[in-house]
């Protein structure tokens, strides 16, 4: 500052300049070299939209290749957003309410049956539907046709399609949701009629941006057949995401994916590859021009274990069983049972494949296609119309009743308690030993006196008293060295009981295997803070493991497990994790992508000199003077395809009966184990064991699953019909 | 400087008359700015036509059409002896102080400043005017004090700048204030004023600038587009559904992904699909850095810089205190534009709006950047006269 002249002060001016140019300079140097790569890759982000274009999903089949569910084309009525939002407020507005009225006026027609949404394709017999072809008599699935004084669960009968009017508003805020992608055309509405769609193309003026276009969309073959093992699919949500993290097949709002069942189940190779454009967008998200595609690849077909013929089989017998419940009579009089639901399980015991599985009461997975409406999903998840939803042959869980017996028979075996050869005297009740209080006297159902019964006597009669001692035994002997307290509950789970079979189809119940210390367990989350209540029942009595030697007390068994402890029985000793899916192969192609082999659990150890004994127990129950189930196969060609089974009848307090049949056959090479189970359905005799000789007979006719009559496509048949020709089997032992 | 062109040409020089004004005429410097203002019409272009055919040419033509008329009014400034302007700065600066309160009462609002008069398709911004008013009148005032200059005739000094500035604050257009007051700091340190007397003056400008900014004196925008730099690298990041924030972050994408040598004319994503707000005003030098790279962009800086030091040099070569003085205030306010629009679309300086000389698409900037070359080659080229 010594020499301050206006010389300098220029200078110094100049200097400032030059460094403020040194420093643009030297930021610029930073922007465009040093971080160039992260600005590059922000601006091709920028650039770059891309679409996805869903994949048609994988088809389903049964064992046999019969396609089951497919993918039908449906017509859907989109509005271009891009072109959409170039339109002035007042045309949109204009179209919009043009198309609200022409949508409502679609839905109106649709619903007095005058059109329909479907091409040509199988479906599901319902009021807006033509009959589909190969059904001769027009009758709705597992429902009475009218006039018949049956009472069926409201639910099971298809809806009427609901008119509410469109309005300009949901359609708008349809447009708008900013969750639909805006490169794409977004979808208004779904299923509408071919007539719209040639209406909407013609008058192309009228309605500027608005397109019908041609979609794929689940076709279920076979109505409702298979349902609950079909399951259903649904928009993706955001608890779905969180469990299919796919990034080959990603997902994007409003996609399909498999929700229950095998769709959920073998999801992963169900969905297609998503395909792609790629678009290059100007700052207002507007399409500049397309960059590049890839083309969607179809989901992979999976072939399921089941047989649909049989499967046909066993659903339409079980709704007609159930019918005939609700109105049977026998030689006292008549006695109507509330029978309002039931399942039935068909197994392969060579391998635990599931050849059937059926659960009553059941629903249309059409429903569930483009979204269910909040009242319907309410129909099918009512308590009241027993939740049609439900898959009750892996969720749902029963006492087990006689059928049990056969579990407790080689409990008792194994534990040396019971030997084949012993035999004791049932005068028709049990005294428990040592007993001085209470009722120490428990009687054989209905008070049957069995006289001298051996293992396999005892197991054809069910006597009681024979299973009674046996528990009431091994409680007494619980101090011994190898009885312990769970004598019998241990060899009940060695059949896989108390736990999940590992079919894979979501809501699987473990059932329940009680012992002592679950009844503690128990009692104290039963009888919360009430301290006298818990010590008065958390004991285990001779009682207890008297009643669940019989497959009462807190036994619970679901009907998919069942059929595989006595599947394990039938194949001598292999406990398989039961499968419903048999392989996978790419859409149109014969190379196999996965195939499933057969698994096993456990081998139980069922030495012949045990197990003979047994079976030949099982074979009287069908076949021999006092089997429980002699009247009920009386007449069925035994010599072809012997049939070895156990009845049972389990106690449900205040409501009646349930009644449950397990059978196998042919009973030395054992190919088929069926369970049935009818809820309120009375005697195992009288409802579950008729199902099941129904199951069996064309397969005992007509020697193997080849010759079943085909299933009709649209899987409806007449339950009317078929229940009315059912009679129930009179002058059946007392069983319980 | 002569005696090499007369040995040069001789033969010219003898038909001649050698101290004629045009033949000093600054080329350097004219050549200079046909060259950014080339590069700026088809940056402007680039910036305006569209993504897609058929493309808009309007911008460009209209750019052109403030291109030729400031290039005419250049022209017509270099023609008249810039002594006679200054005969008539007085006047000059009260015509710009009445546009200036004028189109507080008149003018129309855009971005919530009222700084525009209405002419038909076209939308005179006073304030940029204004500039050369006030460059005009200090030099006039400062010329007339010789290089004295006390306390009082600092305060004068002051008192004329500060009216068109507090006027322009009025409108607010704080980026032109800014100018202002770079052109009145530079123009005052070659004035000969007192160097405590400027350092005073500094401080009083930070002072005013954390009051304005407190002050309810600025929208919610404008206040944003001013802080929005200081805050792009912090931990928490950007708010970037702020606008500013926003112009702040493509303007960088586009500069940054140009890389070395660009994308090419017309193939910068940012610039063709219009992601850049404001691409063809405030942010024309995206246009530059993404389609040209930093050869383009480094170039155009040097060339803004080459500007910059010829109007430098015509202040040291002035032939009387009022040419350099003009030279000094020309100087100053395009240094601080450039660094100013340059610095903010780096995200270096707040952003304003502030354009870029030559490059921005806008008739009343073209104009004033023009008239003040004019008067800067003016004084050049009569520095012997």
């Amino acid at each position: 500052m010594s020499v301050d002249t206006p010389r300098h002060r220029l200078s110094i001016l100049g200097i400032v300049a030059l460094s403020l140019f040194a420093a643009l300079f030297a930021r610029l140097w930073f922007l465009q070299v040093a971080a160039a790569p992260t600005y590059r890759a922000a601006a091709e982000n920028l650039r770059v939209r891309t679409v996805m274009v869903e994949a048609p999903r994988g088809r389903i089949l049964d064992r046999n290749g019969t396609v089951i569910v497919d993918n039908r084309r449906s017509t859907e009525v989109t509005v271009d957003w891009q072109r959409f939002e170039k339109l002035d407020r007042v045309t949109q507005n204009q179209v919009l309410s043009r198309l609200a009225k022409e949508l409502t006026r679609d839905r109106v027609r649709q619903a007095a049956g005058q059109v329909s949404a479907d091409d040509a394709g199988p479906q599901l017999v319902t009021a807006s539907a033509p009959v589909p072809p190969g059904s001769t008599t027009p009758s709705s699935p597992t429902s009475a046709p009218p006039g018949t004084t049956t009472t069926l669960p409201a639910g099971t009968v298809a809806a009427p399609p609901v008119t509410e009017p469109v309005t300009v508003a949901e359609l708008r805020k349809r447009i708008d949701d900013p969750r639909f992608s805006r490169f794409e055309p977004i979808p208004v509405a779904v299923d509408v009629s071919e007539a719209l769609e040639v209406s909407l193309n013609e008058r192309a003026d009228d309605f500027p941006t608005v397109a019908a276009s041609r979609v794929t969309v689940r076709s279920y073959r076979y109505g409702q057949l298979l349902a609950h093992v079909l399951g259903t699919v649904g928009a993706v949500n955001q608890a779905d995401l969180d469990l299919y993290q796919n990034r080959q097949k990603p997902y994007e709002v409003d996609d399909e994916i498999g929700k229950t069942g095998v769709e959920r189940l073998m999801e992963r190779f169900l969905r297609g590859t998503p395909g792609e454009v790629r678009y290059e967008v100007d700052a207002r998200n507007r399409v500049v021009r397309e960059i590049g595609r890839r083309a969607p690849v179809p989901g992979d077909d999976v072939f399921l274990t089941v047989d649909i013929n049989l499967q046909y089989i066993v659903e339409s017998n079980l709704a007609a069983q159930l019918l005939a419940r609700r109105n049977a009579c026998n030689g006292v009089g008549c006695e109507k049972f509330a029978a309002p639901a039931g399942s039935s399980v068909v197994l392969d015991p060579r391998n635990g494949q599931v050849m059937a599985m059926a659960s009553y009461p059941t629903f249309d997975p059409a429903q569930f296609v483009g979204g269910i409406s909040t009242a319907e999903y309410a129909k099918l998840t009512d308590p009241a119309l027993n939740y049609p939803l439900n898959n009750r042959a892996v969720s749902g869980q029963y006492a087990p009743g006689s059928t049990w017996k056969l579990f407790s028979a080689y409990a008792g075996l194994a534990t040396g308690e019971i030997t084949p050869e012993m035999t004791i005297t049932d005068p028709g009740f049990y005294a428990i030993q040592g007993c001085r209080s209470g009722s120490c006297r428990r009687q054989n159902s209905g008070g049957t006196a069995n006289g001298t019964v051996s293992l396999s006597r005892a197991i054809t009669v069910s006597s009681d008293v024979y299973f009674y001692r046996l528990g009431d035994q091994l409680w007494r002997r619980r101090g011994q060295q190898g009885i312990g307290e769970e004598a019998l509950q241990r060899y009940y789970r060695e059949f896989g009981f108390g736990e999940k079979t590992g079919l894979g189809l979501a809501a699987e119940a473990d059932g329940r295997v009680p012992t002592p210390a679950w009844r503690k367990d128990f009692v104290k989350v039963l009888y919360k803070g009430d301290v006298a209540k818990q010590k008065a029942y958390e004991g285990w009595y001779a009682g207890d493991n008297m009643n669940i030697a019989i497959g009462q007390g807190d036994v619970l068994a679901t009907p998919l497990q069942l059929a595989n402890g006595y599947a394990t029985f039938a194949n001598g000793g292999f406990l398989w994790t039961p499968q419903v899916v048999l392989q996978v192969k790419p859409a149109g192609r014969s190379s196999v992508v996965k195939g499933f082999q057969a698994k096993a659990v456990r081998r139980v150890d069922l030495p012949p000199q045990w197990r003979e004994p047994m079976l030949t127990g099982f074979e009287g129950v069908t076949s021999q003077p006092g089997g429980t189930a002699r009247t009920t196969f009386a007449g069925f060609p035994q010599d072809r395809f012997q049939v070895a089974g156990k009845t049972g009848t389990a106690q449900v307090q205040g409501k009646a009966d349930t009644s449950l049949f397990v059978g196998f056959g042919p009973s030395r090479a054992a190919q088929y184990v069926a369970v049935a189970i009818l809820e309120e359905s009375g005697f195992g005799a009288q409802a579950a064991g008729p199902l099941v000789r129904r199951i069996f007979e064309p397969i005992a006719l007509t020697g193997g699953l080849t010759g079943l009559p085909k299933a009709p496509v649209g899987g409806s048949f007449d339950a009317a019909a078929m229940a009315a020709s059912i009679q129930a089997p009179t002058n059946i032992p007392v069983d319980r | 400087m002569t005696g090499i062109a007369l040995s040069r040409r001789p033969v010219a020089s003898l038909r001649r008359n050698p101290a004629a004004a045009w033949r000093h005429l600054d080329v350097t410097l004219v050549a200079a700015i046909g060259a950014v203002s080339a590069l700026g019409l088809v940056m402007v272009f680039s910036a305006s036509r569209g993504a897609t055919p058929p493309y808009d040419y309007s911008f460009a033509v209209k750019q052109l059409l403030f291109l030729v008329i400031g290039a005419l009014v250049m022209a017509a400034i270099v023609l008249v002896d810039y002594r006679r302007v200054r005969d008539v700065a007085p006047g000059i600066y009260g015509v710009t102080v009445f546009l200036l309160a004028a189109v507080l009462v008149v003018g129309s609002r855009r971005k919530g400043t009222q700084g525009w008069f209405p002419l038909g398709p076209f939308q005179l911004q006073p304030s940029e005017l204004a500039k050369l008013g006030l460059i005009l009148a200090v030099a006039w005032l400062a010329s007339q004090f010789g290089g004295d200059v006390d306390l009082r005739r600092f305060v004068a000094l002051l008192l004329v700048a500060a009216v068109p500035m507090g006027l322009v604050l009025l409108q607010p257009d704080l980026g032109t204030m800014l100018v202002s007051a770079a052109i009145v700091g530079a123009m005052l340190l070659m004035s000969g004023v007192k160097a405590r007397y400027l350092a005073l003056l500094g401080l009083a400008g930070v002072v005013s600038i954390g009051v304005v900014l407190k002050s309810g004196a600025l929208d919610g925008y404008q206040k944003d587009r001013l802080t929005v730099f200081a805050q792009q690298d912090s931990p928490t990041g950007l708010d970037q559904s702020r606008t500013a924030a926003y112009n702040l972050e493509q303007s960088k994408i586009a500069i940054g992904s140009g890389g070395l040598v660009g994308k090419g004319l017309f193939q910068g994503t940012q610039t063709r699909l219009g992601n850049v707000p404001e691409q063809r005003t405030d942010f024309i030098f995206t246009a530059v850095g993404e389609q040209l790279g930093l050869v383009g962009a480094g170039g155009l800086l040097a060339l803004l810089s080459l500007i910059v030091w010829r109007v430098h040099r015509s202040a040291q070569l002035a032939r009387d205190e009022f040419g350099s003085l003009v030279c000094i205030g020309v100087m100053a306010m395009f240094v601080f534009q450039i660094f100013e629009n340059v610095g903010m679309t780096m995200g270096i300086m707040p952003i304003t709006g502030i354009p870029l000389p030559f490059m921005s698409y806008g008739g009343s900037a073209a104009v004033t950047s023009f008239a003040a070359m004019g008067l800067v080659l003016n004084v050049h080229m009569r520095r012997f006269t």
